[in-house]
């Protein structure tokens, strides 16, 4: 479990503070186009980021992950579009937008000549002076204070990714955006980092983008997914959407004493059925909402009920049948 | 705010660098070691200027002398070394063969003649350096002369004056007993004043020195007087040959105007000042300097336009006879002008720093001018480091997401790098100068230094040189920053700078002394391999690189120079930020 110190709950108390005084959005990809050397990589995206939300942004090798992520934190240049950051525009005010950020792209690179201190300094000088005050409190909550003043070309990839953490933490963003962060990270730290974003979200209403292409690891840490194929975002999906269905037309199995006629009858009532292909049970697309009536058809149509179950698909199910077609 | 972000840079990215540390430690180290190795190899080398070294560990045998060791480093040794085995050789390999016994043993009885002279000096001047050491040569000249005239009655005389004498046998048959007893006497005083200086005594010494090279000037210029009258008498018997007598008539008027104008009046000088060549004082640079450069001004005089017209080198390096004139009389001026600096500083009585190298004016103008190339290399280290680095670390992903722009990030960056550059090398010229000053002494500092318009501070050529030498490294750096930009790698933005730096000092040494078409030569000025050192800017000599080159009509200038180096550090730095601020941070 992570240890949250009492330290730690000061700053996350700031951080509160800090939230409760604005309400907005806190990240707006407004129809997003980049292109390179008249190659689209990225195809007019919308995304969005609410406060206190973990959005996970999937996509195969080489779909536009990175480069979106590049571009909210001003490490690419956006050919058009429009990207606010706390009604920030990073065209037009860089430095504001930027202020609300935090981010790990790719492997956190730090400088090796430096003390992991002498790291969080450099980078908290180019924020506000609190950033420079925080430097203690951030190093506990990744459980690094002990290490502070050891070079860097000393520490393990773990401790390194607990310090790329502890940077992005610096300034108190409001907005997190971290690309593939638990590389190199053990079970143990993915677990750690898991518990920190979740509290994080929670407790100081901080908005999380993560990228990963570890779609088990999403399914533990997001509530709301991109899935972005070729450059386009093809699929948003909240975790509602996986879970139960609501209106949405989701595979019923049901096992009947005669599955043919099973089949027939909710046919005639309008849904669509077949029979599995292994002959054992009766699969029907319907909405939950739906159900009862169902049922209900079969039994007055003399079919005898075992049982109705709905099929659940999981994240990684849709992902790959949302990203067939692409090549990885 | 953005000198937070510039104190950010200085502390965090350039003090954290060991290799800056280090290579500024080696900066400041140099700057305290030059003056004190400068003094320390003086006083080593001073003695073997000239000669010794060539010979060293050659296993020759020295030689002892009424118990006086003499060694190869002597500047008789190999005098008297060969003269011993000339001698050996007559008696032992039958030398000099066609010659009679008799005869023979009249050479004999000359070599040892001039074997005892030369011994008789090597125990006297004993380094390259001594005053003595020229005076004891004019002197074997008179001896071989007065050896003939002594035994101008011995029938064996000619025989040997034919093998081993520099006598003109022609013309001394020609004169009558009463002018070979005049000249007899004159050259035996003259001898006698020459031995007179083989003496540890100084001031006798110097006292013969001063009549013996006033007696050579005197012969000298009676010996001209007497070949023109002779060539006149010739020109008037073949007229035909003009063009050529003329022109030997002329060259020996030119040197007796030497001689009367220059080198005389040099002799009085010293005799009046009591100045000792070759003693190391600053008045004899001074006095030697001046009377260079006078005969210089002398010697050098325009060719007539049909000398000039029939000369492929002149016309290859001259567009017109107009332009050699300009170019004859631009070389004139200047070794007036170096005449002038050296009678100012003479009649002052102070040394211009020109004169002085073992003062500390000298010694620090020295290491700013002459480190430069250092400096070069160090700038252009921290300039590729800089933006580089953050590139192949990764760094930069992690410095690009501040709420900074990009044009702030790396105007910290530009400044903090180029300040620690350049601040190093001032740094080290500080210090540099504080060394010398203790090391040669404060008070060289206020003497001044002597220009044609009069005395001027030391301070404003060495600041003048500091500020075009600013000029150089900002260029250096400048471009090696944006190689560092634009590659994104150290290893090409140092190596690319550095082989230009090399390539370019090959080139300027190239064309410095070559012969090169009016297109080159109008292009040549604005390169910037012309000034990778402004140390000739501030030399006058029209003998240096700089002086040959502007004679021959290549217009370099120290204006030229450090505009030059100016324009490609603006035009780098604006390429740099342009770059910077539009490229995707891909890696």
């Amino acid at each position: 479990m992570f240890m949250v110190h009492f330290t730690c709950w000061a700053l996350l108390g700031k951080f509160i503070v800090m939230w409760k005084k604005a309400t907005m959005e806190l990240l707006k990809i407004e129809g997003v186009t980049k292109r390179i050397k008249k190659k689209t990589i990225i195809d007019n995206i919308n995304m969005q980021i609410n406060e206190g939300e973990i959005v996970g942004f999937l996509g195969p090798n080489g779909a536009g992950k990175t480069t979106t992520i590049k571009m909210v934190v001003g490490l690419f240049s956006i050919t058009s579009g429009e990207i606010y950051i706390c009604g920030h525009s990073i065209k037009t005010d860089y430095e504001s937008a930027m202020a609300n950020v935090g981010s790990i792209i790719e492997n956190p690179d730090l400088y090796k000549r430096l003390t992991g201190r002498g790291n969080l300094e450099y980078f908290a000088a180019m924020h506000s002076p609190e950033a420079m005050e925080n430097i203690g409190s951030v190093a506990q909550l990744v459980h690094m204070e002990g290490h502070l003043d050891e070079k860097l070309k000393t520490f393990s990839l773990g401790m390194r990714q607990r310090i790329g953490v502890a940077q992005a933490l610096l300034h108190m963003p409001r907005l997190l955006v971290l690309d593939e962060p638990t590389n190199g990270l053990d079970p143990k730290g993915i677990k750690e980092l898991r518990d920190l974003l979740k509290s994080l979200a929670k407790n100081s209403n901080v908005g999380v983008l993560v990228s990963s292409h570890l779609l088990s690891e999403m399914e533990l840490l997001a509530d709301r997914y991109y899935i972005i194929d070729k450059g386009v975002i093809v699929e948003e999906i909240s975790v509602d959407d996986i879970n139960s269905g609501g209106e949405h037309t989701k595979e019923f199995h049901l096992e009947t004493d005669d599955n043919g006629a099973a089949a027939k009858k909710l046919t005639d009532l309008g849904f669509e059925a077949q029979v599995a292909e292994d002959g054992l049970s009766v699969i029907c697309l319907v909405s939950r909402d739906d159900v009862p009536r169902a049922i209900s058809g079969l039994v007055s149509g003399g079919v005898g009920i075992f049982s109705a179950v709905q099929g659940k698909e999981s994240l990684e199910e849709k992902y790959i049948n949302i990203t067939k077609d692409s090549e990885i | 705010m953005f000198f937070a972000q510039y104190k950010n840079e200085i502390r965090r990215s350039i003090f954290s660098s060991a290799f800056i540390v280090v290579i500024s430690i080696i900066f400041l180290v140099l700057s305290i070691a030059h003056p004190i190795l400068f003094r320390w190899n003086n006083t080593r080398n001073i003695n073997r200027r000239y000669g010794g070294y060539y010979y060293s560990g050659m296993g020759v045998d020295t030689i002892s002398i009424d118990g006086i060791s003499i060694g190869y480093d002597n500047p008789f040794y190999w005098e008297i070394s060969s003269l011993t085995e000339e001698i050996t050789r007559i008696t032992t390999s039958g030398d000099y063969a066609d010659l009679s016994s008799s005869a023979k043993e009249l050479m004999i009885k000359y070599l040892n003649l001039e074997l005892d002279y030369y011994r008789e000096a090597a125990k006297v001047a004993t380094d390259y350096m001594d005053f003595r050491v020229q005076i004891a040569y004019s002197g074997s000249n008179f001896l071989n002369k007065v050896f003939y005239y002594e035994h101008f009655s011995d029938p064996d005389i000619e025989a040997v004056a034919k093998q081993r004498l520099p006598i003109d046998l022609a013309q001394t048959a020609k004169m009558t007993e009463e002018e070979r007893m005049e000249e007899l006497a004159e050259l035996s005083g003259a001898l006698e004043d020459c031995r007179k200086i083989f003496t540890s005594d100084t001031n006798a010494a110097f006292g013969s020195y001063i009549k013996v090279r006033r007696y050579i000037e005197q012969v000298s210029i009676r010996d001209w007087n007497k070949e023109i009258d002779r060539l006149a008498e010739e020109l008037i018997k073949n007229p035909g040959r003009s063009v050529e007598i003329e022109s030997q008539i002329n060259g020996m008027r030119t040197s007796i105007e030497v001689a009367e104008t220059v080198n005389l009046p040099e002799i009085s000088y010293r005799e009046a000042n009591k100045i000792i060549p070759n003693d190391g004082s600053w008045q004899n640079a001074a006095l030697e300097s001046m009377v260079q450069n006078q005969q210089s001004f002398t010697y050098t005089v325009p060719a007539k336009e049909a000398e000039y017209l029939s000369s492929p080198y002149m016309m290859e390096n001259f567009d017109s006879y107009s332009a050699y004139l300009r170019s004859i009389e631009r070389q004139r001026s200047g070794f007036h002008e170096l005449v002038l600096i050296a009678k100012a500083s003479l009649d002052a009585g102070t040394p211009d720093m020109s004169f002085d190298r073992m003062g500390s004016r000298a010694v620090s103008f020295g290491y700013a001018s002459g480190w430069i190339g250092f400096a070069i290399i160090f700038s252009v280290m921290v300039g590729s480091w800089s933006v580089a680095n953050e590139f192949q670390a990764g760094t930069i992903r992690l410095l690009l997401v501040r709420p900074k722009t990009r044009n702030k990030i790396l105007a910290a960056k530009y400044l903090s790098a180029l300040s620690t550059a350049i601040g190093i090398f001032l740094a080290s010229c500080i210090v540099n100068m504080l060394v010398s000053g203790i090391v040669f002494g404060f008070a060289d500092f206020g003497n001044p230094n002597f220009t044609v318009t009069g005395p001027a501070s030391f301070f404003s050529k060495y600041f003048a040189l500091l500020a075009a030498n600013l000029a150089i490294l900002a260029m250096f750096f400048n471009v090696s920053f944006f190689l560092s930009t634009a590659t994104k790698n150290i290893a090409a933005s140092i190596v690319v700078p550095i082989v230009g730096y090399i390539g370019g000092n090959i080139l300027n040494a190239y064309f410095a002394y070559r012969t090169i078409n009016a297109t080159l030569k109008s292009l040549m000025p604005y390169m910037p391999f012309m000034y990778f050192n402004f140390t000739g800017f501030f030399e006058t000599s029209p003998y240096s690189a700089i002086g040959q080159m502007v004679s021959r009509g290549i217009e370099v200038s120290l204006a030229k120079g450090v505009t030059v180096h100016l324009a490609i550090a603006a035009v780098a730095l604006g390429l740099s930020f342009l770059i910077f601020n539009k490229q995707d941070i891909t890696s």
